[in-house]
Protein backbone atom coordinates (compact mmCIF):
# COMPACT_ATOMS: atom_id res chain seq x y z
CA UNK A 1 0.00 0.00 0.00
CA UNK A 2 2.63 2.24 1.31
CA UNK A 3 5.15 1.37 -1.74
CA UNK A 4 1.95 2.21 -4.33
CA UNK A 5 1.64 5.63 -2.54
CA UNK A 6 5.70 6.46 -3.11
CA UNK A 7 5.20 4.88 -6.91
CA UNK A 8 2.25 7.91 -7.42
CA UNK A 9 3.77 10.24 -5.69
CA UNK A 10 6.86 9.46 -7.38
CA UNK A 11 4.81 9.79 -10.67
CA UNK A 12 3.35 12.90 -9.98
CA UNK A 13 6.84 14.13 -9.17
CA UNK A 14 7.85 13.41 -12.69
CA UNK A 15 4.85 15.64 -14.23
CA UNK A 16 4.77 18.32 -11.79
CA UNK A 17 8.84 18.56 -12.21
CA UNK A 18 8.90 22.36 -12.68
CA UNK A 19 6.57 23.29 -9.98
CA UNK A 20 8.76 20.53 -7.34
CA UNK A 21 12.10 22.32 -8.69
CA UNK A 22 10.66 25.49 -7.24
CA UNK A 23 9.64 24.79 -4.29
CA UNK A 24 13.11 22.91 -3.26
CA UNK A 25 14.67 26.32 -4.05
CA UNK A 26 12.61 27.93 -1.82
CA UNK A 27 12.87 25.88 0.82
CA UNK A 28 16.73 25.59 0.44
CA UNK A 29 17.33 29.35 0.51
CA UNK A 30 14.98 29.54 3.16
CA UNK A 31 16.67 27.47 5.25
CA UNK A 32 20.13 29.16 4.37
CA UNK A 33 18.70 32.66 4.78
CA UNK A 34 17.32 31.22 9.01
CA UNK A 35 21.03 29.69 9.36
CA UNK A 36 22.97 32.91 8.28
CA UNK A 37 20.53 35.04 10.53
CA UNK A 38 21.24 32.81 13.38
CA UNK A 39 24.72 32.70 12.93
CA UNK A 40 24.73 36.34 13.16
CA UNK A 41 23.03 36.53 16.00
CA UNK A 42 25.32 34.61 17.67
CA UNK A 43 27.97 37.58 16.52
CA UNK A 44 29.84 36.24 13.69
CA UNK A 45 30.72 38.76 11.12
CA UNK A 46 28.44 38.27 7.56
CA UNK A 47 30.82 36.61 5.69
CA UNK A 48 31.87 33.75 8.30
CA UNK A 49 28.16 33.08 8.94
CA UNK A 50 27.18 32.41 5.62
CA UNK A 51 30.48 29.91 5.29
CA UNK A 52 29.24 28.60 8.30
CA UNK A 53 25.20 27.97 7.05
CA UNK A 54 27.13 26.69 3.95
CA UNK A 55 29.13 24.35 5.59
CA UNK A 56 26.39 22.77 8.05
CA UNK A 57 24.10 22.69 5.53
CA UNK A 58 26.88 19.97 3.91
CA UNK A 59 26.53 20.29 -0.22
CA UNK A 60 23.90 22.37 -1.87
CA UNK A 61 24.17 20.39 -4.68
CA UNK A 62 24.78 17.06 -3.31
CA UNK A 63 21.14 17.98 -1.85
CA UNK A 64 19.53 19.05 -4.59
CA UNK A 65 21.15 15.74 -6.24
CA UNK A 66 19.07 13.12 -3.62
CA UNK A 67 15.90 15.22 -3.76
CA UNK A 68 15.27 14.94 -7.53
CA UNK A 69 16.23 11.49 -7.60
CA UNK A 70 13.91 10.77 -4.57
CA UNK A 71 11.30 13.27 -6.24
CA UNK A 72 10.83 11.64 -9.23
CA UNK A 73 11.43 8.20 -11.34
CA UNK A 74 15.48 7.68 -11.97
CA UNK A 75 14.52 5.06 -14.65
CA UNK A 76 12.07 7.11 -16.47
CA UNK A 77 14.28 10.10 -16.55
CA UNK A 78 17.38 8.44 -17.84
CA UNK A 79 15.03 6.96 -20.56
CA UNK A 80 13.73 10.04 -21.39
CA UNK A 81 17.02 11.21 -21.61
CA UNK A 82 18.19 8.64 -24.08
CA UNK A 83 15.08 8.92 -26.03
CA UNK A 84 16.07 12.55 -26.54
CA UNK A 85 19.82 12.01 -27.18
CA UNK A 86 18.97 9.42 -29.77
CA UNK A 87 16.54 11.61 -31.51
CA UNK A 88 18.98 14.23 -31.60
CA UNK A 89 21.65 11.32 -32.81
CA UNK A 90 18.69 10.97 -35.85
CA UNK A 91 18.50 14.69 -36.76
CA UNK A 92 22.75 15.43 -37.41
CA UNK A 93 22.60 12.86 -39.75
CA UNK A 94 19.77 12.58 -42.19
CA UNK A 95 20.36 10.73 -44.62
CA UNK A 96 21.53 7.94 -42.36
CA UNK A 97 18.27 7.91 -40.37
CA UNK A 98 15.93 7.70 -43.48
CA UNK A 99 18.01 5.01 -44.78
CA UNK A 100 18.16 3.23 -41.09
CA UNK A 101 14.60 4.09 -40.44
CA UNK A 102 13.67 2.59 -44.71
CA UNK A 103 15.31 -0.15 -43.62
CA UNK A 104 14.07 -1.55 -40.59
CA UNK A 105 10.34 -0.24 -41.91
CA UNK A 106 10.55 -2.68 -45.17
CA UNK A 107 12.28 -5.34 -42.46
CA UNK A 108 9.58 -4.94 -40.11
CA UNK A 109 6.73 -4.66 -42.54
CA UNK A 110 7.87 -8.30 -44.56
CA UNK A 111 7.85 -9.62 -41.06
CA UNK A 112 4.08 -8.59 -40.37
CA UNK A 113 3.11 -9.53 -43.70
CA UNK A 114 4.36 -13.30 -43.33
CA UNK A 115 3.28 -13.73 -39.93
CA UNK A 116 -0.24 -12.90 -40.84
CA UNK A 117 0.47 -14.99 -43.69
CA UNK A 118 0.99 -17.78 -41.58
CA UNK A 119 -2.15 -16.56 -39.57
CA UNK A 120 -4.40 -17.17 -42.56
CA UNK A 121 -2.73 -19.61 -44.26
CA UNK A 122 -2.13 -22.15 -41.17
CA UNK A 123 -4.32 -21.02 -38.65
CA UNK A 124 -7.59 -19.64 -40.09
CA UNK A 125 -6.93 -20.25 -43.59
CA UNK A 126 -11.02 -19.55 -44.22
CA UNK A 127 -12.59 -15.99 -44.26
CA UNK A 128 -15.90 -16.18 -42.91
CA UNK A 129 -16.26 -19.16 -41.60
CA UNK A 130 -17.00 -19.48 -37.60
CA UNK A 131 -15.24 -21.26 -34.77
CA UNK A 132 -12.19 -22.43 -36.90
CA UNK A 133 -10.38 -23.58 -34.06
CA UNK A 134 -12.85 -26.46 -33.87
CA UNK A 135 -12.71 -27.69 -37.52
CA UNK A 136 -10.55 -30.28 -38.82
CA UNK A 137 -9.67 -31.81 -41.88
CA UNK A 138 -10.92 -35.38 -42.51
CA UNK A 139 -9.62 -37.95 -44.88
CA UNK A 140 -9.31 -41.52 -45.26
CA UNK A 141 -5.79 -43.78 -44.83
CA UNK A 142 -4.91 -47.15 -45.80
CA UNK A 143 -3.34 -49.29 -43.59
CA UNK A 144 0.47 -50.15 -44.21
CA UNK A 145 0.20 -47.00 -46.97
CA UNK A 146 1.61 -43.93 -45.94
CA UNK A 147 -0.78 -41.11 -46.98
CA UNK A 148 -4.21 -40.37 -47.15
CA UNK A 149 -6.83 -40.32 -49.82
CA UNK A 150 -10.55 -39.72 -49.87
CA UNK A 151 -13.59 -40.69 -47.89
CA UNK A 152 -16.84 -42.08 -49.60
CA UNK A 153 -20.64 -40.77 -48.94
CA UNK A 154 -21.61 -43.95 -46.92
CA UNK A 155 -18.84 -43.67 -45.16
CA UNK A 156 -19.23 -40.60 -44.22
CA UNK A 157 -22.81 -40.53 -43.33
CA UNK A 158 -22.15 -43.60 -41.10
CA UNK A 159 -19.45 -41.64 -39.28
CA UNK A 160 -22.08 -38.74 -39.21
CA UNK A 161 -24.33 -41.03 -37.38
CA UNK A 162 -22.33 -43.10 -35.19
CA UNK A 163 -19.98 -39.88 -33.62
CA UNK A 164 -21.05 -38.10 -30.67
CA UNK A 165 -18.42 -36.12 -29.78
CA UNK A 166 -18.52 -33.99 -33.26
CA UNK A 167 -21.20 -31.52 -34.31
CA UNK A 168 -20.99 -31.15 -38.01
CA UNK A 169 -19.89 -33.36 -40.60
CA UNK A 170 -19.10 -31.04 -44.05
CA UNK A 171 -18.32 -32.57 -47.40
CA UNK A 172 -16.27 -30.70 -50.01
CA UNK A 173 -14.99 -31.71 -52.75
CA UNK A 174 -13.58 -29.13 -54.97
CA UNK A 175 -14.18 -29.43 -58.88
CA UNK A 176 -14.28 -26.96 -61.84
CA UNK A 177 -17.78 -26.52 -63.84
CA UNK A 178 -18.18 -25.47 -67.06
CA UNK A 179 -20.00 -22.57 -66.98
CA UNK A 180 -21.98 -21.18 -70.59
CA UNK A 181 -23.50 -17.74 -70.97
CA UNK A 182 -24.80 -16.90 -74.11
CA UNK A 183 -22.64 -18.37 -76.24
CA UNK A 184 -19.45 -18.31 -74.02
CA UNK A 185 -18.11 -21.54 -72.02
CA UNK A 186 -15.91 -20.51 -69.37
CA UNK A 187 -14.35 -22.78 -66.57
CA UNK A 188 -15.73 -22.24 -63.18
CA UNK A 189 -13.95 -22.78 -59.82
CA UNK A 190 -17.03 -24.92 -58.04
CA UNK A 191 -17.77 -27.67 -55.12
CA UNK A 192 -20.12 -30.23 -54.00
CA UNK A 193 -21.07 -30.11 -50.95
CA UNK A 194 -23.44 -31.24 -48.19
CA UNK A 195 -26.54 -29.71 -47.95
CA UNK A 196 -25.50 -28.94 -44.06
CA UNK A 197 -22.46 -26.83 -45.56
CA UNK A 198 -23.33 -22.93 -45.13
CA UNK A 199 -25.52 -23.88 -42.03
CA UNK A 200 -22.56 -25.64 -40.57
CA UNK A 201 -19.60 -22.86 -41.39
CA UNK A 202 -21.88 -20.25 -40.01
CA UNK A 203 -21.93 -18.43 -43.60
CA UNK A 204 -25.50 -17.24 -44.60
CA UNK A 205 -26.35 -16.39 -47.54
CA UNK A 206 -27.51 -12.35 -48.16
CA UNK A 207 -29.86 -13.90 -50.89
CA UNK A 208 -32.34 -16.99 -50.70
CA UNK A 209 -30.75 -20.11 -49.27
CA UNK A 210 -27.94 -22.26 -48.51
CA UNK A 211 -29.12 -26.12 -49.32
CA UNK A 212 -31.65 -27.76 -47.95
CA UNK A 213 -31.67 -31.64 -46.48
CA UNK A 214 -33.32 -33.16 -49.28
CA UNK A 215 -30.78 -31.98 -51.89
CA UNK A 216 -28.27 -34.53 -50.91
CA UNK A 217 -30.04 -37.24 -51.89
CA UNK A 218 -30.99 -38.34 -55.40
CA UNK A 219 -29.10 -38.61 -58.40
CA UNK A 220 -28.62 -35.36 -60.42
CA UNK A 221 -32.45 -34.71 -58.55
CA UNK A 222 -31.50 -31.23 -57.46
CA UNK A 223 -29.86 -28.88 -60.03
CA UNK A 224 -29.85 -25.68 -57.93
CA UNK A 225 -26.53 -23.50 -57.07
CA UNK A 226 -25.23 -20.98 -54.34
CA UNK A 227 -23.39 -18.76 -56.53
CA UNK A 228 -20.30 -16.69 -55.15
CA UNK A 229 -20.61 -12.69 -54.29
CA UNK A 230 -18.01 -12.11 -56.47
CA UNK A 231 -19.97 -14.18 -59.24
CA UNK A 232 -23.19 -12.13 -58.71
CA UNK A 233 -21.85 -8.89 -58.25
CA UNK A 234 -19.43 -9.40 -61.79
CA UNK A 235 -21.22 -11.42 -63.98
CA UNK A 236 -24.60 -10.98 -62.41
CA UNK A 237 -24.15 -7.18 -61.82
CA UNK A 238 -25.56 -7.45 -58.67
CA UNK A 239 -28.85 -8.30 -59.86
CA UNK A 240 -31.33 -8.29 -56.97
CA UNK A 241 -33.82 -10.37 -58.47
CA UNK A 242 -31.42 -12.91 -59.01
CA UNK A 243 -32.84 -15.75 -57.06
CA UNK A 244 -34.93 -18.12 -58.95
CA UNK A 245 -33.11 -17.48 -62.27
CA UNK A 246 -31.24 -20.34 -63.67
CA UNK A 247 -27.41 -20.95 -64.78
CA UNK A 248 -25.97 -23.25 -67.45
CA UNK A 249 -23.57 -25.80 -65.42
CA UNK A 250 -21.56 -28.70 -67.21
CA UNK A 251 -24.67 -28.10 -69.62
CA UNK A 252 -27.27 -28.72 -67.29
CA UNK A 253 -29.33 -25.63 -65.93
CA UNK A 254 -28.83 -24.72 -62.60
CA UNK A 255 -31.46 -22.50 -60.28
CA UNK A 256 -29.69 -20.12 -58.43
CA UNK A 257 -30.61 -20.55 -54.97
CA UNK A 258 -28.77 -18.33 -53.34
CA UNK A 259 -25.56 -15.83 -52.60
CA UNK A 260 -22.99 -16.39 -50.59
CA UNK A 261 -21.57 -13.10 -48.68
CA UNK A 262 -18.99 -10.88 -50.26
CA UNK A 263 -15.53 -12.16 -48.69
CA UNK A 264 -16.69 -15.70 -48.70
CA UNK A 265 -14.01 -18.03 -51.18
CA UNK A 266 -15.53 -21.61 -49.71
CA UNK A 267 -13.21 -23.95 -48.15
CA UNK A 268 -10.43 -25.03 -50.07
CA UNK A 269 -7.12 -22.10 -49.63
CA UNK A 270 -6.04 -21.07 -52.65
CA UNK A 271 -9.15 -21.20 -54.57
CA UNK A 272 -11.93 -18.67 -54.69
CA UNK A 273 -15.01 -20.92 -55.39
CA UNK A 274 -17.57 -19.86 -57.65
CA UNK A 275 -20.39 -22.50 -57.20
CA UNK A 276 -21.65 -24.53 -55.05
CA UNK A 277 -24.04 -27.29 -55.96
CA UNK A 278 -25.26 -30.03 -53.34
CA UNK A 279 -24.35 -33.80 -53.37
CA UNK A 280 -26.48 -35.19 -55.21
CA UNK A 281 -25.66 -33.35 -58.13
CA UNK A 282 -21.89 -35.59 -57.37
CA UNK A 283 -22.19 -37.54 -60.99
CA UNK A 284 -22.33 -33.86 -63.18
CA UNK A 285 -19.51 -32.28 -61.04
CA UNK A 286 -17.44 -34.74 -60.26
CA UNK A 287 -15.39 -37.08 -63.02
CA UNK A 288 -15.66 -41.25 -62.71
CA UNK A 289 -19.92 -41.70 -62.63
CA UNK A 290 -22.37 -41.68 -59.89
CA UNK A 291 -20.81 -42.36 -56.18
CA UNK A 292 -23.33 -41.92 -54.15
CA UNK A 293 -24.17 -45.52 -53.29
CA UNK A 294 -20.62 -46.92 -53.50
CA UNK A 295 -19.27 -47.61 -50.70
CA UNK A 296 -15.69 -48.12 -52.30
CA UNK A 297 -16.01 -45.21 -54.53
CA UNK A 298 -13.89 -42.81 -52.34
CA UNK A 299 -13.76 -39.40 -53.30
CA UNK A 300 -14.94 -37.04 -50.54
CA UNK A 301 -12.89 -34.00 -48.77
CA UNK A 302 -14.26 -33.05 -45.59
CA UNK A 303 -14.47 -30.86 -42.06
CA UNK A 304 -15.81 -31.82 -39.04
CA UNK A 305 -16.23 -29.41 -36.55
CA UNK A 306 -15.81 -30.64 -32.85
CA UNK A 307 -18.19 -29.86 -30.05
CA UNK A 308 -16.92 -27.29 -27.70
CA UNK A 309 -14.36 -28.80 -25.39
CA UNK A 310 -13.26 -32.26 -26.96
CA UNK A 311 -10.37 -32.53 -27.84
CA UNK A 312 -8.51 -33.51 -31.52
CA UNK A 313 -7.74 -37.07 -29.61
CA UNK A 314 -11.03 -37.50 -28.40
CA UNK A 315 -12.48 -37.05 -31.67
CA UNK A 316 -10.27 -38.90 -33.33
CA UNK A 317 -10.38 -41.48 -31.00
CA UNK A 318 -14.39 -41.68 -31.17
CA UNK A 319 -13.32 -41.70 -35.09
CA UNK A 320 -11.39 -44.92 -35.18
CA UNK A 321 -13.32 -46.97 -33.51
CA UNK A 322 -16.08 -46.23 -35.78
CA UNK A 323 -13.88 -46.76 -38.59
CA UNK A 324 -13.44 -49.96 -36.94
CA UNK A 325 -16.43 -50.98 -36.81
CA UNK A 326 -17.30 -50.27 -40.75
CA UNK A 327 -13.91 -52.22 -41.32
CA UNK A 328 -15.69 -55.68 -40.01
CA UNK A 329 -19.41 -54.81 -41.43
CA UNK A 330 -18.03 -54.35 -44.33
CA UNK A 331 -14.90 -56.52 -44.99
CA UNK A 332 -14.96 -56.28 -48.98
CA UNK A 333 -14.32 -52.32 -49.30
CA UNK A 334 -13.39 -51.52 -46.05
CA UNK A 335 -10.64 -53.63 -45.29
CA UNK A 336 -7.31 -51.84 -43.86
CA UNK A 337 -9.22 -48.50 -44.15
CA UNK A 338 -9.29 -46.05 -41.14
CA UNK A 339 -10.21 -42.60 -41.30
CA UNK A 340 -8.14 -39.71 -40.12
CA UNK A 341 -8.34 -36.39 -38.65
CA UNK A 342 -5.76 -33.33 -39.63
CA UNK A 343 -5.67 -29.46 -38.23
CA UNK A 344 -6.90 -27.30 -41.12
CA UNK A 345 -3.51 -26.05 -41.86
CA UNK A 346 -2.67 -30.03 -42.60
CA UNK A 347 -5.82 -29.82 -44.72
CA UNK A 348 -4.69 -33.04 -46.90
CA UNK A 349 -6.28 -31.63 -49.79
CA UNK A 350 -4.40 -28.66 -49.50
CA UNK A 351 -1.43 -29.50 -49.30
CA UNK A 352 -1.37 -31.50 -51.50
CA UNK A 353 -2.65 -29.69 -54.02
CA UNK A 354 0.58 -27.73 -52.88
CA UNK A 355 2.59 -29.98 -54.09
CA UNK A 356 3.64 -32.25 -51.58
CA UNK A 357 2.42 -35.54 -51.31
CA UNK A 358 4.77 -37.69 -50.64
CA UNK A 359 4.21 -38.08 -46.86
CA UNK A 360 2.52 -36.19 -44.26
CA UNK A 361 5.71 -35.04 -42.25
CA UNK A 362 7.22 -33.91 -45.35
CA UNK A 363 4.34 -31.70 -45.84
CA UNK A 364 4.29 -30.63 -41.89
CA UNK A 365 8.10 -30.16 -42.52
CA UNK A 366 8.37 -27.87 -45.45
CA UNK A 367 5.08 -25.92 -44.20
CA UNK A 368 7.30 -25.04 -41.19
CA UNK A 369 10.22 -24.26 -42.88
CA UNK A 370 8.99 -21.84 -45.28
CA UNK A 371 6.67 -20.02 -42.97
CA UNK A 372 8.58 -19.93 -39.99
CA UNK A 373 11.28 -18.87 -41.45
CA UNK A 374 10.84 -15.90 -43.99
CA UNK A 375 9.84 -13.53 -40.77
CA UNK A 376 13.25 -14.03 -39.50
CA UNK A 377 15.38 -14.32 -41.86
CA UNK A 378 13.52 -11.27 -43.24
CA UNK A 379 14.75 -9.36 -40.47
CA UNK A 380 18.01 -10.42 -40.66
CA UNK A 381 18.45 -9.39 -44.14
CA UNK A 382 17.29 -5.59 -43.64
CA UNK A 383 19.89 -5.34 -40.18
CA UNK A 384 22.88 -6.77 -42.09
CA UNK A 385 22.04 -4.40 -44.80
CA UNK A 386 22.21 -1.53 -42.31
CA UNK A 387 25.26 -2.76 -40.24
CA UNK A 388 27.07 -3.01 -43.88
CA UNK A 389 26.13 0.64 -43.85
CA UNK A 390 27.32 1.35 -40.60
CA UNK A 391 30.61 0.75 -41.25
CA UNK B 1 9.44 0.53 2.70
CA UNK B 2 8.14 -0.15 6.05
CA UNK B 3 10.67 -3.34 6.39
CA UNK B 4 13.32 -1.71 4.61
CA UNK B 5 16.17 -0.79 6.70
CA UNK B 6 18.48 1.45 5.72
CA UNK B 7 21.31 2.29 7.60
CA UNK B 8 20.81 3.36 11.48
CA UNK B 9 21.53 7.19 10.81
CA UNK B 10 19.50 7.42 8.09
CA UNK B 11 16.35 5.26 10.13
CA UNK B 12 17.06 7.12 13.27
CA UNK B 13 16.92 10.59 10.85
CA UNK B 14 13.07 9.90 9.84
CA UNK B 15 12.60 9.03 13.42
CA UNK B 16 13.75 11.88 14.75
CA UNK B 17 12.08 14.01 12.49
CA UNK B 18 8.67 12.15 12.90
CA UNK B 19 9.02 12.72 16.96
CA UNK B 20 9.90 16.60 16.46
CA UNK B 21 6.74 17.12 14.83
CA UNK B 22 5.19 15.27 17.34
CA UNK B 23 5.91 17.36 20.26
CA UNK B 24 6.67 20.63 18.93
CA UNK B 25 3.84 20.33 16.17
CA UNK B 26 4.13 21.94 12.66
CA UNK B 27 7.54 22.99 11.81
CA UNK B 28 9.74 24.45 8.68
CA UNK B 29 12.89 22.57 7.77
CA UNK B 30 15.13 24.43 9.31
CA UNK B 31 13.53 24.90 12.80
CA UNK B 32 13.45 20.73 12.70
CA UNK B 33 17.10 20.63 12.43
CA UNK B 34 17.21 23.37 14.79
CA UNK B 35 15.53 20.55 17.13
CA UNK B 36 17.27 17.79 16.56
CA UNK B 37 20.49 19.51 16.75
CA UNK B 38 19.82 21.15 20.17
CA UNK B 39 18.69 17.49 21.70
CA UNK B 40 20.97 15.92 20.50
CA UNK B 41 23.29 18.61 21.21
CA UNK B 42 26.58 18.58 19.89
CA UNK B 43 26.96 15.08 19.78
CA UNK B 44 25.72 14.59 16.09
CA UNK B 45 26.76 15.73 13.41
CA UNK B 46 23.87 16.02 11.40
CA UNK B 47 23.94 17.34 7.15
CA UNK B 48 21.01 19.64 7.36
CA UNK B 49 21.11 18.84 3.58
CA UNK B 50 20.13 15.03 3.88
CA UNK B 51 17.15 16.25 5.88
CA UNK B 52 15.11 17.52 2.91
CA UNK B 53 15.42 14.31 0.96
CA UNK B 54 14.20 12.46 4.06
CA UNK B 55 11.14 14.85 4.63
CA UNK B 56 9.83 14.37 0.73
CA UNK B 57 10.23 10.48 1.86
CA UNK B 58 8.30 10.70 5.20
CA UNK B 59 6.06 12.58 2.50
CA UNK B 60 5.55 10.05 -0.15
CA UNK B 61 4.81 7.78 2.33
CA UNK B 62 2.25 9.77 3.90
CA UNK B 63 3.65 10.32 7.29
CA UNK B 64 4.15 13.62 6.88
CA UNK B 65 2.43 16.40 5.18
CA UNK B 66 3.48 19.80 3.98
CA UNK B 67 1.95 23.20 3.40
CA UNK B 68 3.21 26.83 2.88
CA UNK B 69 2.98 29.14 5.55
CA UNK B 70 4.89 32.22 6.98
CA UNK B 71 7.84 31.87 9.63
CA UNK B 72 8.49 33.54 12.61
CA UNK B 73 10.23 36.11 10.42
CA UNK B 74 7.63 36.62 7.98
CA UNK B 75 8.72 34.59 5.39
CA UNK B 76 7.15 32.13 3.27
CA UNK B 77 8.17 28.70 4.54
CA UNK B 78 7.55 25.18 4.12
CA UNK B 79 5.69 23.73 7.16
CA UNK B 80 5.72 19.94 7.76
CA UNK B 81 3.25 18.44 9.86
CA UNK B 82 3.07 15.10 11.28
CA UNK B 83 -0.48 12.62 10.15
CA UNK B 84 -2.15 10.00 12.15
CA UNK B 85 -0.49 7.54 10.23
CA UNK B 86 2.85 9.07 10.90
CA UNK B 87 1.98 8.96 14.79
CA UNK B 88 1.04 5.38 14.22
CA UNK B 89 4.83 4.91 12.59
CA UNK B 90 6.44 6.65 15.07
CA UNK B 91 5.35 4.70 18.12
CA UNK B 92 5.74 1.45 15.97
CA UNK B 93 9.24 2.54 15.18
CA UNK B 94 9.81 3.76 18.41
CA UNK B 95 9.32 0.64 20.30
CA UNK B 96 11.45 -0.99 18.16
CA UNK B 97 14.12 1.12 18.86
CA UNK B 98 13.82 0.50 22.22
CA UNK B 99 13.28 -3.11 21.69
CA UNK B 100 17.00 -2.68 20.05
CA UNK B 101 18.95 -0.54 22.51
CA UNK B 102 17.63 -2.82 25.29
CA UNK B 103 18.81 -5.99 23.39
CA UNK B 104 22.65 -4.00 22.67
CA UNK B 105 22.26 -2.67 26.27
CA UNK B 106 22.10 -6.29 27.40
CA UNK B 107 25.22 -7.11 25.11
CA UNK B 108 27.52 -4.07 26.18
CA UNK B 109 26.34 -3.59 29.59
CA UNK B 110 28.37 -4.21 32.62
CA UNK B 111 28.03 -8.54 32.73
CA UNK B 112 32.49 -8.53 31.92
CA UNK B 113 32.74 -9.82 35.88
CA UNK B 114 29.89 -12.93 34.77
CA UNK B 115 31.69 -13.96 31.58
Amino acid sequence: MIRLRVLWCRLFGLIRRGDLECRLEDELDFHLEMEIANNLRSGMNPQAARRAALRSFGGVAQTKEVYRETRGLPVMEILWANVRFGLRMLRRSPAFSILAIFCLTLGIGANASVFSWMEGILLRPFPLVAHQERLMAVAGTNRGVPGHDDVSWPDFQDLQRNCTLLEAFIVDRITGTTLSIGERAERSPASVVSANYFDALGVHPILGRGFEPAEDFGRNAHPVTVISYQMWQERFRGDPAIIGRTQMLNGMPHTIVGVAPAGFYGTFVGWAIEFWVPLSMQELFDPGGYKLTDRGARWIEGFVRLKPGVTPQQAQAEISAVAERLEAAYPATNRGRGIHLYPLWQTPSTTRELSCRRSESCSRWRFWCSSSHAPTSAVCCWCGLLRGVMR
Amino acid sequence: MLNDKPDVLHGSLALMVLRTLDTLGPQHGWGIARRIEQISGDALELNQGTLYPALLRLEQMGWITSKWGVSENNRRARFYAITRAGRKQLAAEAQSWERISEILGRFLGPTRGSL
